[in-house]
């Protein structure tokens, strides 16, 4: 806190034209502080890689090869299904195929991907099988190897939590904070939104987005996200209630700064605390309240993969442990990194910090 | 943070089994691998729990709606007429058969002058009329059973033991109409609003069992009636406990607090083979009247060419699903019919599953891939369609992947929509579907009217796809007039090949009922309806303990 | 702050109002009505039109929603919810069966949590960094991210089946009544236990969590460093300073807290047969039973309303430096 406010003393009270480059050195503050943080670093990197494995999955599990040779050409079915490429690079030669039959074909097939199994390719001969050398994970009841089905449900899974709780957190802190800092009549009003909208009855608010709407995937974001963002806003409006009268408060006031300044750029970083927990649950809860929906059918629609998918599986055939444990494992691996992630950002951005690892 | 989002399963294909009609003897497929009939002596005492999937909202026997609820209610209510073990008609508060005057628009029953409510208070012909007067009563929600009342002109009291059923027309469904009226007691009901009558939730009937406890949303304890004017029950109690969950109600016949549930595909193959498993439980398989098929709205675009909605029936491994999901306990079906009845035609084989015969179909009915893109089109609109299925119900989902698949190599896109029950049935009822996946639960008259008249399309009646073919009208419309069964059947037997060729369904199989039942219970019977929806159903059990587990004293 | 009472007090009554009026607007937007659903218990009912239509004029469903909205207020101002569809039974009546399994469950589980959570928040603070907050805190995450019917089903197969010490179904056995007073309390205290572990083991890892972040808060506070400066016994500082200290945001859970008493978790309900309120709204969404979705969304929006209140107030009076204007 020192520091911005001795920042705003050494340019004489104009913020406004070096916030940008205030808030950046903010920012790289922020940054190098999560850098000495290894848990943090760790949930960083543990994210980074579950987005990686999520773009790479057509070419990590797959029943398409990643080369092959068809009728002379060189073709790349698996990669042709990544992101980027696949809206370019098309193979209406092969739409047809059954890769099935292709799979161990030496002179057609030069290169299959690691785990040689698509997500939606049903084997009904192999149904509920456990983990061994050829499932890692075991399969599902249609056969599907559990593995590829929660590689490829990674990107699901991660879009769910982080754009239901990005939703979430922006119109939560927007609202929470200017209740919380304006009082009065602006309180009162947001204040009454925030219990209307706490008292929405999601169920049925998801039926009949389900019923009406085509049933995609980012239909159920927003609904999550719009009507979770409630816990958030209040405890950011809690937050700003109770620092709005503290002495920093007084301070940037008494230097001239406004209030949309104020707000950002001192009470925000100060408040984080609850948020961020709340925040990283959030991504995890979404994952959870995906898993319900699924089940119920109300999520995402079949034969899409994603964890929720997969535990609603499980809760069909509750002998095949491998159908909850290895999801249940994602999730905890993600709940970890985001906790651990949120942490190290709570702990980066509280001015207060005398970061020593170990310290009392 | 709270995760107060949760599901609950949803059973699709659940409900009420109706009791039918079959002059001839059905006897179940599937018999289980012991003889389950009464060998020895019964004894008396002992307890039975049973399951109840879900909870029962009332007792009260024209307004119920469940299966759970008719259950319990066949303990203690007893029907005029009903069909016994073998499918035949047999009396049980009547004194006899019916009489059926000459043109079949007079039916006289006789009820016995012995038979009497819990109370004490004698059952008279007053009693049906009331309860039949309530059935057809607007103000009432009876529509599960008004319905079959549609073509009865009146009903004459002509003494205290005696009614005649007067119909409108000859109709042959009209004695199985007759004994869905299980006569309620008017000096009890008739007092006070008939919705929120105490009765409803402490009913007094006319079967060997009266209420004894009901702990709402928990379980409802029935007890022996002393007092029964018919052959006394030999348990002492039936008790029926409240689980929602499979799996947790396989932990609780297995650890003696259940004696009978039932069970779903992956437990009975995976979770109840083992020694100590089978010296507990006999594993009751049955079939019953309904079978599981894809609707299709032949209205639309795609599935107004009959050799489309073929193609589609070709494309659907149903073999595979009956080897592979049901490990054989499942029956491919080919027409709207109990695949156990008299009015089914064995004839009449299941398509087979052949994709390539369904590509020549397609191309035949103009569907080709003009633009390279994978999906079939003509006259420029694309085979892509929505198929609605039951949220929740796991074959549902299984099913319609499978397909969805197979199609997907034909170059036909299948967007599957998962919808809860509401939902479904809103878009079903009102034929705003291009395809939907369901089953059917059937009487046991074969009568199909409703389902398959080209009248009967939305709002009317069952006919969602519809379904227009007048020979079939015309077929139907005989089929209710016809009583001699023999020529009936070869109605119906020309009903089902006209429907096999139009395939407005694609119809996919009939799955057996599974249930695990304690050895102790002995006098199970199993009719073409199954072990309870018949007469006596499951009143005559009795307990011998030498043979199995002691039953818990929970 | 005494007029700012008065006015949230005075405030409730629209605020109610506008949350009725929204929620009875999403309710009706679900597809499907109640009438349809009776049918369809079995699913070979052929209702006529005729029959169909008579139904809705019956239940009131057939008027415009602004005539039903009215209707379901008036009745609502003599605190009179209507019947259910279902079963006919007032739905007062229905809610108050079941209330109390809930709230049972409900208030064990968070007095458990809020004993359980605290220190072990208060402690991962105090130890920041060390083996245990990062090791206690990822034992917790694998708490949090297994999922509810997982372990239920778990520890119902363990406990019930192999072990056969604890019952699994239900809040009582079947003759309890006949145990005696005290036979039948431990009945019902036995029966309990499963399902509040099963509620209780997940919101732990969020709550302890949060009392950890607001427990950094306070630590890092001048008067914890100027106290610690003065040679205060660290124990104190723990108990005096910091604890009290973390409660003050912990209060803003409060104003959550109180309305998820009366929410029953649907899938615990359903596993372990206990007759909650959870179970008796999922079904009565799924079966469009409005009378008990309106009644039961109306109790909790009251609950709601007054615990946010609750929570601003209680807020003020701990921390004497938060004023409302």
């Amino acid at each position: 806190m020192m520091q911005s406010v001795q920042a705003d003393l050494r340019a004489g009270g104009q913020a406004d034209s070096n916030d940008a480059s205030r808030r950046r050195g903010f920012a790289r503050i922020v940054w190098k502080r999560m850098q000495r943080d290894y848990f943090a670093m760790a949930g960083l990197v543990v994210i980074a890689t579950l987005f990686a494995a999520s773009w790479l999955a057509p070419v990590i599990a797959n029943n398409r090869p990643i080369i092959m040779s068809w009728e002379g050409r060189t073709l790349f079915p698996a990669v042709a299904q990544m992101v980027p490429f696949k809206f370019f690079v098309k193979y209406p030669q092969l739409s047809t195929l059954d890769f099935e039959d292709l799979k161990y074909d030496e002179s057609v097939a030069l290169m299959m991907p690691p785990v040689p199994y698509s997500p939606i390719a049903t084997s009904l001969d192999h149904r509920l099988e456990r983990p061994d050398q050829r499932h890692w994970m075991g399969t599902d009841e249609l056969g599907r190897d559990v593995f590829a089905r929660l590689l490829y449900g990674t990107g699901i899974s991660l879009k769910v939590g982080l754009v239901a709780t990005g939703i979430s957190l922006v119109i939560g802190l927007f609202i929470g904070a200017l209740a919380g800092y304006y009082g009065g009549i602006a309180d009162i009003v947001l204040s009454r939104l925030i219990e209307i909208v706490i008292c929405f009855p999601f169920l049925f608010l998801i039926l009949a987005v389900i019923a009406f709407l085509p049933p995609n995937i980012y239909n159920i974001m927003i609904v999550i996200g719009i009507t979770r963002w409630t816990e958030i806003a209040r405890y950011a409006r809690a937050e700003f209630v109770r620092l709005k009268a503290h002495e920093f408060t007084e301070a940037a006031r008494a230097l001239g700064a406004r209030d949309m300044t104020i707000i950002f750029r001192h009470i925000l970083p100060n408040s984080l605390a609850p948020v961020l927990v709340t925040a990283t649950f959030g991504v995890a809860s979404a994952v959870l309240i995906e898993n319900s929906l699924t089940f119920l059918g109300l999520g995402i629609q079949p034969p899409a993969p994603s964890w929720g998918g997969v535990l609603a599986s499980a809760r069909e055939q509750d002998f095949a442990w491998w159908l909850t444990i290895f999801p249940g494992i994602a999730i905890f691996v993600t709940v970890t990194a985001y906790n651990l992630l949120g942490e190290g950002l709570r702990d980066a951005s509280d001015p207060r910090a005398t970061f020593r690892p170990s310290s009392r | 943070m709270r995760r107060v989002f949760g599901p609950l399963v949803i059973i699709a294909a659940l409900c009420a089994a109706l009791s039918g009609c079959g002059k001839k003897a059905q006897q179940a497929q599937n018999a289980p691998s012991d003889s389950l009939l009464a060998s020895a002596t019964p004894r008396d005492g002992g307890t039975v729990i049973r399951r109840l999937d879900s909870e029962c909202k009332t007792l009260n026997w024209v307004l119920y709606t469940t299966a759970y609820e008719l259950f319990v209610l066949r303990h203690i209510y007893d029907p005029v007429l009903d069909y016994d073990v073998n499918g035949n008609l047999v009396p049980v508060l009547a004194a006899e058969l019916p009489t059926v005057s000459p043109d079949h628009l007079r039916i006289t029953v006789k009820l016995r002058s012995d038979a009497h409510w819990s109370d004490g208070v004698p059952i008279t012909a007053r009693d049906i009329k009331w309860t039949l007067d309530k059935v057809r009563d607007p103000k009432i929600p009876a529509i599960n059973k008004a319905p079959y009342f549609e073509k009865l002109d009146h009903l004459e009291v002509v003494d205290d033991h005696t009614v005649v059923w007067v119909w409108k027309e000859a109709f042959a469904p009209a004695i199985y109409a007759i004994t869905q009226l299980w006569p309620i007691p008017e000096h009890i009901y008739g007092q006070g609003d008939f919705l929120t009558n105490p009765a409803n939730r402490k009913p007094v009937g006319s079967g060997p069992f009266t209420l004894d406890q009901w702990e709402s949303g928990q379980y409802i304890s029935l007890v022996r009636d002393p007092n029964y004017w018919g052959e006394k029950a030999h348990l002492d109690r039936i008790i029926f406990k409240v689980v929602e969950d499979d799996a947790v109600a396989l932990n609780m016949l297995k650890a003696g607090e259940l004696d009978e549930m039932r069970a779903t595909q992956g437990q009975w193959e995976k979770q109840m083979t083992d020694p100590d498993f089978n010296a507990h439980f006999r594993k009751v398989d049955y079939y019953f009247p309904g079978y599981n098929f894809v609707a299709y709205n032949c209205r639309s675009v795609w599935f107004s060419d009959k050799r489309v909605r073929k193609a589609m029936t070709l494309l659907f491994d149903r073999e595979s699903v009956n080897t592979k999901i049901y490990s054989g306990y499942a029956r491919l079906v080919s027409g709207p019919f109990y695949i156990n009845s008299w009015a089914y035609d064995k004839t009449v084989k299941p398509l087979p599953f052949d994709p390539s015969a369904a590509r020549v179909l397609l191309a035949e009915a103009g569907w080709k891939d003009s633009n390279h893109d994978g999906v079939l089109d003509k006259d420029g609109k694309k085979f892509e369609f929505e198929l609605n299925v039951i949220a929740g119900s796991a074959p549902a989902a299984q099913f319609s992947q499978l397909l969805q698949e197979e199609c997907g190599k034909a170059g036909i896109r299948i967007n599957i929509r998962s919808l809860e029950g509401s939902s479904f049935f809103d878009r079903i009822d009102k034929g705003d579907f291009d395809a939907s996946m369901l089953g059917w639960r059937l009487d046991f008259d074969p009568d199909v009217y409703d389902t398959f008249c080209s009248t009967m399309t939305p709002p009317t009646g069952l006919n969602h796809g519809f379904y227009k073919n007048t020979k079939v009208d015309s077929l139907l419309v005989l089929g209710r007039k016809e009583f001699d069964q023999n020529k009936r059947a070869e109605i119906y037997h020309q009903v089902h090949r006209l429907i096999a060729e139009d395939q407005p369904y694609t119809f996919v199989n009939a799955v057996p009922d599974k249930r695990p039942v304690a050895r102790k219970i002995q006098g199970i019977q199993i009719s073409p309806m199954g072990p309870y929806d018949f007469w006596p159903g499951a009143n005559y059990w009795w307990i011998d303990e030498t043979d199995g587990r002691v039953a818990s004293k929970r | 702050m005494l007029n700012y009472t008065i006015r949230r007090l005075l405030l409730l009554i629209p605020t109610l109002f506008g949350i009725t009026v929204v929620t009875f607007i999403i309710v009706n937007l679900a597809p499907g009505d109640p009438v349809e659903l009776i049918n369809r218990g079995e699913m070979d009912a052929r209702i006529s039109p005729a029959a169909y239509h008579q139904m809705l004029h019956l239940y009131g469903l057939d008027d415009p929603i602004h005539v039903r909205y009215f209707t379901w207020l008036k009745r609502v101002a003599t605190l009179d919810f209507g019947t259910s569809f279902l079963d006919h039974r007032p739905v007062t009546q229905k809610i108050i069966e079941r209330l109390p399994a809930t709230l049972t469950l409900n208030v064990w589980s968070l007095l458990i949590s809020l004993v359980l959570a605290i220190p072990l928040g208060l402690y991962s603070a105090l130890r920041q960094h060390s083996r245990f907050d990062k090791l206690g805190g990822t034992a917790l995450y694998l708490l949090y991210s297994l999922p509810e019917f997982w372990v239920a089903l778990l520890l119902i197969m363990f406990f019930g089946v192999k072990l056969k010490i604890l019952p699994i179904n239900g809040m009582q056995s079947i003759d309890a009544r006949t145990l005696g007073f005290w036979g039948y309390w431990w009945d019902r205290f036995v029966h309990m236990i499963l399902p509040i572990f099963c509620l209780t083991y997940g919101s732990l890892a969020f709550l302890s969590r949060f009392v950890r972040g607001s427990s950094l808060e306070v630590i890092r506070q001048d008067y914890i460093r100027t106290a610690r400066a003065k040679g205060l016994d660290e124990t104190r500082i723990v108990y005096t300073h910091v604890f009290r200290n973390t409660l003050i945001p912990v209060l803003t859970l409060l104003g959550l807290l109180l309305p998820a008493l009366i929410s029953g978790s649907i899938i615990l309900e359903s596993i372990f047969s206990w007759p909650g309120v959870g179970n008796l709204f999922f079904n009565a969404v799924l079966a469009r039973d409005y009378p008990v979705v309106m009644g039961l969304s109306t109790i909790t929006a009251v609950v709601v309303l007054i615990s946010t209140l609750l929570a601003d107030l209680l807020y003020a009076w701990a921390d004497p430096r938060v004023t409302y204007r």
